[in-house]
């Protein structure tokens, strides 16, 4: 069966092709027009102006940290449950056909429902206060709190299913061998953890938490609903910025200035756990 | 029995972090007008059906149920028709952008959305395609194709070539090679790339936002609406949730069911 | 350090399948054991229960007089190598072959000098550095084998490790293996399905069927005289001859077989190797060629008589070939074996 090149790249255009037109093609205008050069809004000849206005401004600067506090606190708090999770739920244990269907319903849960739900749980007032009052106890405020607990609480609930759905995959391709081959060696099961399953899991792993990572960046509706008056995530601002403020090349210096974190963030890991990747690599491509 | 321990600490789990907030969330769907529902009451004082009844008589509510639904059929089957060729040449065809394409594929996951909503947002409204269901369509596509890719390309690799060779000596032409052999083998990961498809869809919120609203107003778009106001009423709010939630939950156990196993899901996300 | 083994009255079943069903067999320190059936028969599942992966229903395993059956597996210092190598792909060849030292916290030094004996020991001393996949499926195995005895087992359990090379090269490494074994004597016990690679490295073979040990012994009597039609069919090929004793005499189906010792009593199943059945041409012969097949070393007959297919090889280059059809009259050794155990037809 030899497959010519047109074929080849007809098999690919509709895929490729939309990306490139309704994904590449907006980005790209997104560039120009935070360079100035765009069709959005004036056109005033190149200029770093945008990029200017955003990092000089202390607001959009604590928005830029604002939004990588709420994206890697709520990444760190799913791994910290979703790993465990993952690693039990290679076990067998009654109930675990159903268990393994339930446990991933906030994955299917818009995030707006997820942060109504932390609303009516964990406001003051919420039901959890009011339960727990009674017995004398009383919640921190968890919503539109400093710390942005309420956020990390309503992100992390949504990612845990998704995070333990595929470590749980990788965790579950290691060869039962390997296991029994370290056990047989004089590793206990501790240590066939850390210095077998979990190296070997880590491409899955990293992308889980890349995915999760990348999610919460861009996350509008969680933070707008449940974060504090200040500071706000750039996503927040970049919105007010388009369609509040008219100001275009601001909000697409913003979107770029986003999309830029999260490459980096993207490379700067893939750097991080590029060695144990390679030496897996033959195993999962 | 074995794993019992486990198992009851599981479910508990699962009854805290999920069962009860649906329960507060389903007695603030109940809550009597006239009673209301405040502090310190932990049950409401009156349960009435009447927010119910009241948002079934609001037409734009059902209006946003029936939208929902067609716009995430339509993204469903458009992701679907997009991807399977894409798909296949990644799955079966090798070539030496290879890398390359499957990168610039996985792109649109690490773009915010809402990026990729104002971007697309402002060209469809220089086409004219700002403020229409086909534009919400169209953009909410942009997210769900590299998972739909991703998801029938992991399936279609695991087809062993030797089967389609096989098939092929014995007589079959590609069409039916397609039709016998590659599609009820790759059957799990059309059902997974569809069923995560149709729900991301009717869960998308940011690119439906900034394109559609507030013409196009879809189930998550009008509970933005209720909750993102300046006055918020949570008994609506619940009622729109449940809205919302059961037909999801309910796609999302029929296809768990159809699929019997995560393998689909896993192996296409489970490497970037 | 060498240990011999006991295990007594093994068993296990995976829910209504019966896996292993009162396996009992002794092993002495040094000695090479495998364990012989065809796929399904419950002899891996023995060598897993062994080495702790599967925990048996009954029973108990012993090393040395310690019971080991209800210990971690990571207590019972047996070696395990597997047919898929289970080589950690993340970890090169030198570290795989360290991990077990390092689990039992021996100094670095200890551990390069172990690593470096043993690899060498595998002729893998040049690939130290490199990671498996890097590698060729012997080599894989010979480092799968150096990371298993680098912690000086008390036992070494081997499962179908040849299984995945080709001819060549599993013959090789067969005859490594075998030398490695008689010098370093560890007691070994090797899972098998392939009957030439059992005779050729145990030095008792257990032959297994369902479940269960169906013979036991070393693969000369094995071989020679199999006491069940099962094993004398696995192992290689056989005629199987229904017969007669009466008055002293030998009574086939085609009639007596004159000048042969009578053995057992009544009915009776022979069991005559092809290579030991003999042939010649005659005209007044009961039975007659079917097939003739050059196999390279040996020529293959294959006989009708008097309703059985039987076959007879002859070795050399004047091996007389007969050509199909020609009548024939069949030869048998003196020492005439029947099986013991079978009941007769």
């Amino acid at each position: 069966m030899t497959i010519t090149r047109t074929t080849l790249w007809l098999l690919l255009l509709p895929g490729v092709g939309y990306l490139v037109l309704f994904f590449g093609l907006p980005l790209v205008l997104a560039l120009l027009t935070s360079l100035g050069m765009g069709t959005i809004g004036t056109n005033e000849g190149f200029t770093l102006r945008h990029y200017a206005d955003l990092f000089s401004d202390s607001v959009y600067r604590d928005g830029i940290r604002y939004s990588l506090y709420i994206s890697v606190a709520p990444t760190l708090a799913s791994l910290a449950v979703a790993l465990p999770l993952a690693v039990v739920l290679q076990a067998t244990f009654p109930g675990k056909k159903l268990f393994l269907t339930l446990y991933k319903v906030p994955l299917v849960v818009p995030g707006i429902v997820a942060a109504f739900i932390v609303m009516i749980l964990f406001d003051r007032g919420g039901e959890m206060s009011r339960i727990l009052k009674p017995v004398g106890l009383s919640l921190p405020k968890l919503v539109r709190d400093d710390w942005s607990l309420g956020v990390i609480i309503a992100l992390a609930w949504k990612s845990i299913p998704f995070m333990t759905l595929i470590i749980g995959g990788a965790l579950a391709s290691i060869p039962a061998d390997l296991a029994a081959a370290a056990r047989s060696l004089g590793a206990n099961r501790r240590v066939v953890f850390w210095q077998i399953e979990l190296p070997m899991a880590l491409p899955g792993i990293t992308a889980a938490v890349l995915l999760v990572f990348v999610g919460s960046t861009g996350a509008f509706a969680v933070p707008s609903l449940l974060g504090p008056i200040y500071p706000k995530p750039l996503s927040v601002w970049m919105y007010e910025a388009a369609y509040q403020q008219n100001d275009w090349g601001l909000a697409t210096a913003m979107g770029i200035v986003m999309s830029a974190i999260a490459c980096a963030v993207l490379l700067i890991y893939y750097r991080l756990t590029h060695g144990l990747n390679r030496a897996i690599g033959g195993e999962t491509r | 029995m074995k794993g019992r321990w486990l198992s009851i600490g599981l479910y508990s789990a699962l009854a805290l972090t999920l069962l009860a907030p649906m329960v507060v969330a389903a007695l603030w769907s109940l809550v009597d007008p006239k009673g209301g529902w405040f502090a310190p009451d932990i049950v409401p004082r009156a349960i009435s059906l009447h927010h119910w009844q009241a948002i079934g008589l609001d037409r734009s509510l059902l209006n946003s149920i029936g939208l929902s639904v067609v716009i995430s059929l339509a993204v469903t089957a458009l992701s679907g028709l997009l991807a399977l060729p894409t798909a296949y040449a990644l799955a079966k065809i090798p070539f030496r952008a290879k890398r390359a394409i499957e990168m610039f594929i996985l792109a649109p996951l690490i773009v915010p959305g809402l990026i990729v909503g104002i971007g697309i947002g402002y060209l469809f409204f220089r086409v004219g395609l700002a403020y229409s269901v086909p534009g919400v369509i169209l953009a909410q596509t942009i997210g769900t194709l590299p998972f739909m890719i991703r998801i029938l390309s992991a399936t279609l690799e695991a087809i062993p070539a030797d089967l389609i060779f096989a098939a092929r000596s014995l007589g079959a032409t590609p069409f039916k090679v397609g039709l016998h052999i590659v599609a009820p083998l790759a059957w799990p990961g059309f059902i997974a790339g569809g069923m995560l498809t149709f729900v991301s869809s009717f869960e998308e919120f940011e690119k439906t936002f900034i394109v559609g609203a507030p013409q196009v107003e879809t189930l998550t778009v009008k509970l933005w609406a209720v909750l993102g106001g300046k006055v918020m009423i949570f008994p609506n709010a619940a009622v729109v949730t449940f809205i919302v939630l059961v037909p999801t939950v309910l796609i999302f156990f029929l296809a768990e069911r159809a699929m019997r196993n995560d393998g689909a899901l896993a192996a296409g996300m489970g490497k970037l | 350090m060498v240990a011999n083994v006991q295990i007594i009255g093994l068993r296990k079943t995976f829910g209504p399948t019966v896996a292993v069903d009162d396996f009992s067999l002794t092993v002495a320190e040094g000695e090479f054991v495998a364990l012989l059936g065809p796929s399904g028969c419950g002899k891996t599942t023995v060598m897993r229960m062994i080495a702790g992966i599967t925990d048996p229903d009954q029973g108990q395993i012993t090393l040395s007089g310690q019971r080991i059956d209800a210990l971690m597996p990571e207590r019972r210092h047996v070696g395990l190598v597997f047919q898929s190598y289970a080589l950690f792909p993340h970890m090169s060849v030198a570290r795989n072959v360290a991990f077990g030292l390092k689990m039992r916290r021996q100094t670095a030094g200890q551990i390069a000098v172990k690593v470096a004996e043993t690899l060498a020991l595998v002729d893998m001393s040049s690939y130290a550095d490199r990671l498996p996949r890097e590698l060729s499926g012997g080599q894989q195995q010979r480092v799968a084998l150096a990371r298993a005895i680098a912690i000086e087992p008390r036992l070494l359990l081997l499962d179908e490790p040849l299984s995945n090379l080709d001819a060549k090269l599993r013959e090789q490494l067969r005859d490594d293996l075998k030398a490695l074994q008689r010098r370093l004597g560890i007691t070994t016990i090797h899972v098998t399905h392939d009957q030439s690679e059992a005779m050729a490295l145990a030095d008792r073979v257990v032959v297994m069927n369902a479940g269960a040990i169906v013979e036991v012994g070393t693969p000369r009597d094995l071989y020679q005289t199999p006491k069940t039609r099962f094993t004398a069919q696995f192992l290689g090929h056989t005629n199987i001859i229904p017969a007669r004793v009466q008055f002293g005499r030998m009574i086939t189906p085609w009639g007596e077989l004159l000048g042969a010792a009578p053995l057992g009593a009544g009915a009776v199943q022979l069991s005559v190797r092809p290579e030991d059945l003999g042939l010649a041409a005659c005209d007044q012969g009961a039975g007659h060629v079917t097939e003739v097949t050059f196999l390279g070393a040996e020529v293959e007959h294959r006989i009708a008589i008097a309703g059985l297919m039987l076959r007879s090889r002859s070795s050399g280059r004047d091996a007389p070939v007969h050509p199909v059809g020609t009548k024939v009259v069949l030869s048998f050794p003196a020492d005439l074996h029947h099986l013991s155990q079978e009941p007769a037809l």
